[in-house]
C-alpha cells in the first residue's frame, strides 16, 4: 500500500518477507553466532537474492553497521547482521542513491532507530554537500506481524515521513 | 619552500598556473613529520596536499576547456568534488579559506553546462577487503581500529578491495562516478554552452551567475489542448504532455559579473549533440 508522498519521495508499507523467527531458522549460522544474533535488538538483513548472489548487503554497509553499533550502544541496544562473516558480501551498484541495508526491529524501537538512520543520512549529505536520494527499508515486528516500510526519495524528507508512520499499519 | 611559504602560496587565489613542485615539497615535509612521529603535523600536511591538488585541478579544468579538451575538464571537476568530500571532515573552509568555497561553487556550475547525460555504471559484488593503513583483512564483525575516511599519520584510511566479482555494466543517468561518460560512436557532444561562456571569461576566477529555469519547448509553444500532442503520441495534448516536464527544457541564463562589456548573446537552443553536416 502506498502510504504518502513527500514531494518526490515515496513511502510504501507492505507485509515483510522476513521476520526475526525466519532469520533464526537460517541453517548456515553457527550455534554461537545464532545465539549472538538472537540477542540483537536491531538486525541488518541482506538483499533477498541479487542475480543469484545470496547474502549481499548494499555497499558501505560496514560503515552503516559501525555507526549504528556506536549509536545503539548509547541507548543500550545491540545490533547484528543476519549473515555470517564468511557469507557477507557487498553489492556495488554505483548509482548516486544511498542504499542502506534493510533493518529489522521490534515496533517499540521504531522512533529511536529511525532517528539513528536519519543522523547517518544527514552525515552523508553534509559530507557530499548536495541533495541526495536514499532507498531505505525498515521492517517492524509487533505481536507476530511484520511490516516493511519502504522509503524512496530525498533524504531531507526521510525523518518527517517516518514520523507520520503510526501503529495502525499492523491493522491492515 | 617551508610549510608557511606553501600556505601563503596556496592562499593566493589568483594563480593562473600551478607550481608543480608544491606536491613533492609537501610530500617531503610530510615524510619528516612522520619520521618525528608528529601525527597532527602530518595530518595538516595531508589537508594542504588535498587543497593544492584541488587548486591545481581547478586551473587545469579551465585551461582544458579553453583548449577544447572538454572531457579532461569534466574529469577534473569530478575529482574536485570527490576530494572536497574527503576534505570536509578534516578542514573547515568556510569564509572561502584557500578559495575553496569559490572552487566548490564554480566547479558545480561549470559541470551544469556540460552536455553529458548518460554514464556507465558497474555492478559488482565485493567479497574481501583490507585496510589501507594496516593492511589487515577486515570482515564485517571483526575489523581493525582504523576508520575509513579518518586520517592516520598523514594518510586517509580507505578500504582496499581484495576480491570482487564483476556482474554487469548499466547505462544510467545519475551515477556515483561521473567520469564514466558514454561517447557513442559517430556522435559528437555539443559544447556550445561552455564555448559561449568562455568567450567572456579571462581567468578561472572570473565570476558569473547561473540561473537555471525552465522554458517551454518551441514545438509546444502553440499547442492547443484539444489538438494532437506535439510529441507525436497520438493523444490529445491536454491528456498527454500538457503541464508536464516533457514540454519544458532547462533554460540556463548566464550573467558575467567581471566582464560586463561582453556583447550579450541572445537566447538560443543548444542540444546535447552536434548536428551532422
Amino acid at each position: 500500500m502506498s502510504h504518502e508522498s513527500y514531494g518526490k519521495s515515496k513511502v510504501q508499507i507492505y507485509d515483510a518477507r522476513v521476520s526475526f523467527e525466519d532469520v533464526y531458522q537460517k541453517d548456515t549460522l553457527s550455534p554461537d553466532l545464532l545465539e549472538h544474533i538472537k540477542g540483537a535488538d536491531i538486525l541488518l538483513l541482506p538483499h533477498e537474492d541479487f542475480k543469484g548472489f545470496k547474502n549481499c548487503f548494499p555497499e558501505q554497509t560496514y560503515q552503516f553497521y559501525s555507526f549504528l553499533k556506536k549509536e545503539a550502544a548509547k541507548q543500550d541496544l545491540s545490533v547484528d547482521i543476519g549473515a555470517s562473516d564468511e557469507e557477507y558480501k557487498e553489492l556495488e551498484l554505483h548509482a548516486d542513491v544511498v542504499n542502506i541495508s534493510e533493518v529489522l526491529i521490534q515496533w517499540t524501537f521504531f522512533p529511536i532507530v529511525t532517528s539513528m538512520i536519519a543522523a547517518y543520512l544527514y552525515d552523508l549529505v553534509k559530507q557530499r554537500k548536495k541533495k541526495m536520494n536514499a532507498c531505505i527499508k525498515i521492517s517492524v515486528e509487533k505481536k507476530g506481524k511484520t511490516k516493511t516500510i519502504n522509503f524512496e526519495g530525498d533524504i531531507e524528507n526521510f525523518e518527517r515521513a517516518m514520523k507520520s508512520i503510526k501503529e495502525n499499519i499492523f491493522d491492515e | 619552500m617551508e610549510l608557511e611559504q606553501i600556505k601563503q602560496y596556496l592562499k593566493n587565489s589568483n594563480k593562473l598556473n600551478f607550481d608543480i613542485n608544491i606536491k613533492s615539497q609537501l610530500k617531503e615535509l610530510k615524510a619528516k613529520a612522520v619520521e618525528l612521529n608528529q601525527e597532527d603535523n602530518a595530518n595538516e600536511i595531508w589537508c594542504l596536499e588535498t587543497i593544492s591538488e584541488i587548486q591545481r585541478l581547478f586551473i587545469n579544468a579551465f585551461n582544458s576547456i579553453k583548449n577544447g579538451q572538454y572531457f579532461d575538464a569534466w574529469s577534473s571537476y569530478d575529482s574536485i568534488d570527490i576530494k572536497l568530500s574527503f576534505l570536509r571532515k578534516h578542514f573547515d573552509y568556510s569564509n572561502n579559506r584557500y578559495n575553496l568555497s569559490f572552487i566548490e561553487e564554480y566547479s558545480r556550475k561549470y559541470q551544469q553546462l556540460f552536455p553529458y547525460e548518460y554514464f556507465m555504471s558497474r555492478e559488482s559484488v565485493i567479497k574481501k577487503e583490507s585496510c589501507s593503513i594496516c593492511g589487515r583483512t577486515n570482515t564485517i564483525r571483526n575489523r581493525c581500529e582504523h576508520e575509513v575516511g579518518e586520517l592516520y599519520m598523514g594518510e586517509m584510511c580507505s578500504r582496499k578491495v581484495e576480491d570482487m566479482e564483476f556482474i554487469a555494466m548499466s547505462i544510467v543517468k545519475n551515477p556515483f562516478d561521473k567520469y564514466t561518460v558514454l561517447f557513442p560512436e559517430g556522435m559528437e557532444y555539443n559544447y556550445e554552452a561552455l564555448d559561449t561562456l568562455f568567450l567572456g571569461l579571462n581567468t578561472p576566477y572570473d565570476r558569473w551567475n547561473l540561473d537555471v529555469g525552465k522554458k517551454i519547448k518551441p514545438e509546444f509553444a502553440k499547442a492547443e489542448r484539444n489538438k494532437p500532442c506535439p510529441c507525436g503520441s497520438g493523444k490529445k495534448y491536454k491528456k498527454c504532455c500538457c503541464g508536464t516536464d516533457a514540454e519544458t527544457t532547462v533554460h540556463n541564463k548566464i550573467t558575467l559579473l567581471d566582464n560586463p562589456n561582453v556583447k550579450p548573446v541572445a537566447y538560443k537552443r543548444i542540444g546535447t549533440w552536434k548536428n551532422k553536416s
